[in-house]
């Protein structure tokens, strides 16, 4: 009983690191219709930036809102540039998919050149000794990451349904045709949903360094699990992503619990296939209709 | 057949003239190059033909990789043995990865596909009794009876005869139905289901030999290099292989092999720059930062790839002069005598039963309780205003969507029980709307998609370019021939169907449905952009059809007199309801239908008159 609340508090935690990488690629996909496979790339090259700013000895909180910052200012610069001058030029999605696995190549190669492939330890947000509530022990590193990730959930809620700019965009992502003509600065809209969702990528890279240590493929398996936490999810919704990232930590620390550690990626994958074959819409996704 | 062992000739000759002239560094670099075209060359059927991405293929040659390793090591098995043997075993993989690939396409296979890949690193990494773990496993060269094909010569050969026959084989396959159906699938799906072909069937196949040819790949890298270990086939390497077909050329079997040839030299340049400069990991760094780039521009600036610059620089040179319009004029009547005796047999027409459909799309009732039939060898005319369901009840009765209540019978058939594929075996074809052709084939091969479902030919006879295989090519061109001759289009036969003008689409979408040589055919707008001389010329096409196929017709038509001067009976729809049902004249003096098209009777006095000249643009 004491282990299966361990595993329950361990993958929620994870989850919800999960879900922060669901959230951004959910949120680019929809408003662009690009799988983003950069995206775990883009988180690590701005968990180095943290990295490299707080060896120069820069406060914690300002280190990583840099680095944050950088990776929104990365996304916004992706979509800005490659991806937009692809779409004026009426590329295909193959293209567009394409371009973002350039992009992973790049900025892959760009971390191995400036920092290295030594492995190295990323300081953890918060220490002490674990929590007790009754029979459950949580760690504060866990806790911590839960709450940052739920309250980054909610956040980008509020944002999306009571700010003028969260309406255009949810608009931009149901039809960017009417909303052009709306007088939507649709262009605009779409850095903004890359600038958010790669930001939230790194938030996820930054709290995950800690426990997988960094290198330039180090986060690697966080990206496997943010796209099988999307597709859980239904892989075109917000709240999808979410409770598919706690459900995915759950389960994989499950898996890992009673099974075998080694199976956590494997596992990840194996569920993204059963999901698309038994229920290609995940938990809370749109049906995929086919259109004639 | 002269020119094929003309070519081999010349390649075995290079091939010859090569490993014994070369230094042996190059022969290294060189069968790596082969080895990575193989696998380009597998992941270019399944991507650039067959429109499905993979970023897992690495994962797929990591498979094979092992599976020979572990076969040769663990269990004895030669060389010849292990290498098909982990092909085989890779296209059963492909089979089960491709299962998604039954419902969904794009991103979502593609990211099946990535997680597939980190699955399988992450696996040979942990499964250390099997696998060795990080330290991998050593692999004895393979021998031919007596002697060890340890020597680059010896090894360049082996893997430059493979490479040939590989490419053979996906060169053969891309002519024949089954490389037509994936890019007739890869195109325009809906067309290509309505044209006999499955769906499932196809996507899966393309998956497991794409993986088939990963594993022979991924063998012989294992056998060259001399070792396998879980890093040497990752992520990275798949994006490499997307890279090779992105740079090469779609879609194109030289295209798959000059990519992955420029990359892999490329690759040792760079590598062996990187040793003289004295850099450690760098040299891998730099590739990653050059090669991302190349990707990018290449996917952005260069379709078609290198070989396509290529191959249109050299055509530049060489083009022929291509009539730009095909005459579609008065030929038909002594040519359709030919038909009739011909392999198109008349056959008498099928009865169409439509019992009580509805269909609901949201809250939108697009059919109510719709019911009329088709009788055999008639030709029915289905009118009413844009939005009263008529292209809905079409989607029907091809299965592209099921209705919330009712029956559609043909010929006895219930067509419910029926998948979209398995219509036109039935005995109906169609056209679309929106003239759905494959823009990437020829005129020619458009028709031949068509006659899918009388294709006989197994996929081993295409692959080893047996017999059989090229005779039923030669009798489905033969009769495709027939209907494009009897269209007009003959001389148009070569051209890729998507240059085509807009009214010469139309008849090659025709063509398409009457190769298929349908009981009923059913048409969507089939005269809306035609000019009026091109009108006429449908018009008598289409009596044709029926009185020397003997096919009933559906048509969906705004053009009135078109409608009013051909069909037997005209039913006529409005907000999803049968309205009204008869002869033409009984139609258009029926007062329900005048209202339909033109409001309230009282606010219009000229009747009939006015409907001849009603013409809409669904």
């Amino acid at each position: 009983m004491e282990a299966l609340i361990r595993y329950l508090a361990g993958g929620l935690s994870a989850g919800a690191l999960y879900g922060l990488m669901a959230l951004g690629l959910v949120l680019i996909y929809r408003a662009s219709e690009v799988v983003n496979f950069g995206h775990g790339d883009m988180a690590m090259i701005s968990t180095f930036v943290a990295y490299t700013l707080l060896r120069a000895r820069w406060p914690l909180p300002i280190a990583l809102l840099g680095a944050v910052l950088f990776g929104a200012f990365l996304g916004a610069l992706v979509e800005g540039g490659p991806l937009r001058l692809a779409r004026h030029r009426r590329a295909s999605p193959l293209t567009l998919v394409v371009i973002t696995l350039g992009l992973a190549l790049v900025l892959n190669g760009l971390a191995g050149l400036l920092w290295g492939h030594e492995i190295r330890t990323f300081p953890a947000m918060v220490s002490g000794p674990p929590l007790r509530l009754g029979p459950a022990v949580i760690t504060r590193e866990q806790l911590f990451n839960l709450t940052v990730g739920l309250l980054l959930a909610l956040a980008l809620y509020a944002f999306l349904r009571l700010t003028r700019i969260g309406l255009a965009l949810r608009a931009v992502t149901q039809n960017p045709e009417v909303a052009r003509l709306m007088g939507i600065p649709v262009d605009r809209i779409l850095s903004l949903a890359w600038g958010i969702g790669v930001g939230l990528g790194a938030i996820a890279g930054i709290l995950a360094a800690p426990l997988v240590y960094l290198e330039p493929n180090a986060l690697l398996p966080l990206l496997i699990k943010g796209f099988a936490a999307a597709v859980l999810g239904g892989m075109t919704s917000l709240p999808g992503a979410v409770i598919g990232g706690w459900l995915l930590g759950i389960l994989e620390n499950l898996v890992a619990g009673y099974i075998a550690t080694e199976l956590k990626t494997p596992f990840a994958f194996a569920l993204i296939v059963a999901v698309l074959v038994v229920r290609p819409a995940g938990l809370l996704g749109r049906p995929i209709a086919r259109r004639v | 057949m002269a020119r094929r062992i003309a070519l081999g000739g010349l390649l075995a000759g290079i091939l010859v003239a090569t490993a014994f002239g070369l230094p042996s560094y190059f022969l290294y670099v060189l069968s790596l190059a082969g080895i990575w075209a193989i696998a380009a060359i597998g992941l270019d059927l399944l991507t650039g033909v067959a429109g499905q991405i993979s970023i897992g293929h690495a994962g797929f040659m990591a498979i094979g990789a092992y599976g020979v390793a572990l076969l040769n090591l663990r269990l004895g098995v030669p060389f010849w043995l292990a290498l098909p043997v982990a092909g085989l075993l890779n296209a059963g993989i492909g089979l089960g990865l491709g299962l998604p690939a039954l419902r969904l396409s794009g991103p979502y296979l593609a990211i099946a596909t990535l997680g597939f890949g980190v699955a399988v690193v992450e696996i040979l990494r942990r499964w250390e009794s099997l696998t060795g773990g990080f330290m991998g496993l050593k692999v004895p060269p393979p021998a031919l009876g007596p002697w060890s094909l340890h020597s680059d010569a010896a090894q360049y050969l082996l893997i430059g005869i493979v490479l040939i026959l590989l490419a053979g084989v996906a060169r053969r396959l891309l002519q024949s139905p089954f490389g037509r159906a994936w890019i007739a699938l890869r195109d325009r799906e809906a067309a290509a289901q309505a044209a006999g072909i499955s769906l499932a069937r196809y996507r899966t196949l393309a998956f497991a030999i794409s993986a088939f040819y990963a594993g022979i790949a991924g063998g012989l890298l294992a056998y060259r290099v001399g070792r396998v270990d879980p890093d040497g086939l990752t992520l990275v390497h798949s994006i490499f292989l997307v890279s090779a077909l992105i740079i090469g050329g779609l879609a194109s079997v030289p295209g798959a092999v000059l990519g992955a040839v420029s990359l892999t030299v490329l690759f040792h340049a760079l590598g062996g720059l990187g040793t003289a400069l004295g850099w450690r990991t760098e040299a891998g760094d730099l590739r990653h930062v050059l090669y991302g780039v190349f990707l990018i521009l290449a996917a952005m600036f260069l379709p078609g790839g290198l070989w396509r610059l290529l191959w249109s620089g050299w055509n530049r040179r060489t083009r022929r002069w291509i009539p730009a319009s095909a005459s579609l004029t008065s030929e038909g009547g002594k040519v359709h005598a030919r038909i009739g005796r011909g392999p198109m047999e008349a056959q008498k027409g099928g009865r169409l039963e439509i019992i009580g459909v509805s269909k609901c799309f949201g809250g939108l009732q697009a059919l109510d309780r719709v019911s009329f039939a088709v009788e055999p060898g008639e030709i029915v005319g289905l009118i009413g205003p844009n939005g009263a369901g008529k292209t809905t009840l079409l989607n029907l009765i091809s299965r592209f969507y099921d209705p919330d209540a009712g029956a559609i019978r043909f010929e006895g058939h219930d067509l419910l029980s029926r998948r979209p594929h398995e219509i036109v075996t039935l005995g109906i074809a169609r056209t679309f709307q929106n003239v759905e052709i494959f823009p990437a084939l020829t005129v020619l091969e458009n028709l031949l998609v068509g006659q899918h479902p009388q294709a006989r030919v197994g996929l081993l006879a295409v692959a080893v370019g047996w017999p059989s295989a090229r005779w039923e090519e030669a009798r489905l061109r033969e009769q495709a021939w027939e209907i494009l001759e009897w269209l007009g289009l003959s001389a148009l036969a070569d051209r890729p169907a998507g240059s085509l003008a807009f009214g010469q689409r139309k008849w090659v979408e025709l063509g398409r449905a009457l190769v298929a040589r349908p009981r009923l055919l059913l048409l969507d707008e089939p005269a809306a952009g035609l000019h009026p001389a091109e009108r006429h010329v449908l018009r008598e096409r289409l009596r044709e059809i029926r009185e020397s196929f003997g096919c009933s017709i559906l048509l969906i038509e705004h053009d009135m007199n078109l409608v009013m001067g051909l069909c037997d009976r005209i039913v006529v729809l409005n907000f999803g309801r049968v309205i009204a049902q008869g002869t033409p004249a009984e139609v258009a003096e029926n007062p329900l239908v005048i209202e339909a098209y033109l409001g309230k009777p009282w606010e219009r006095n000229h009747q009939p008159a006015a409907l001849s000249h009603e013409e809409g643009w669904g």
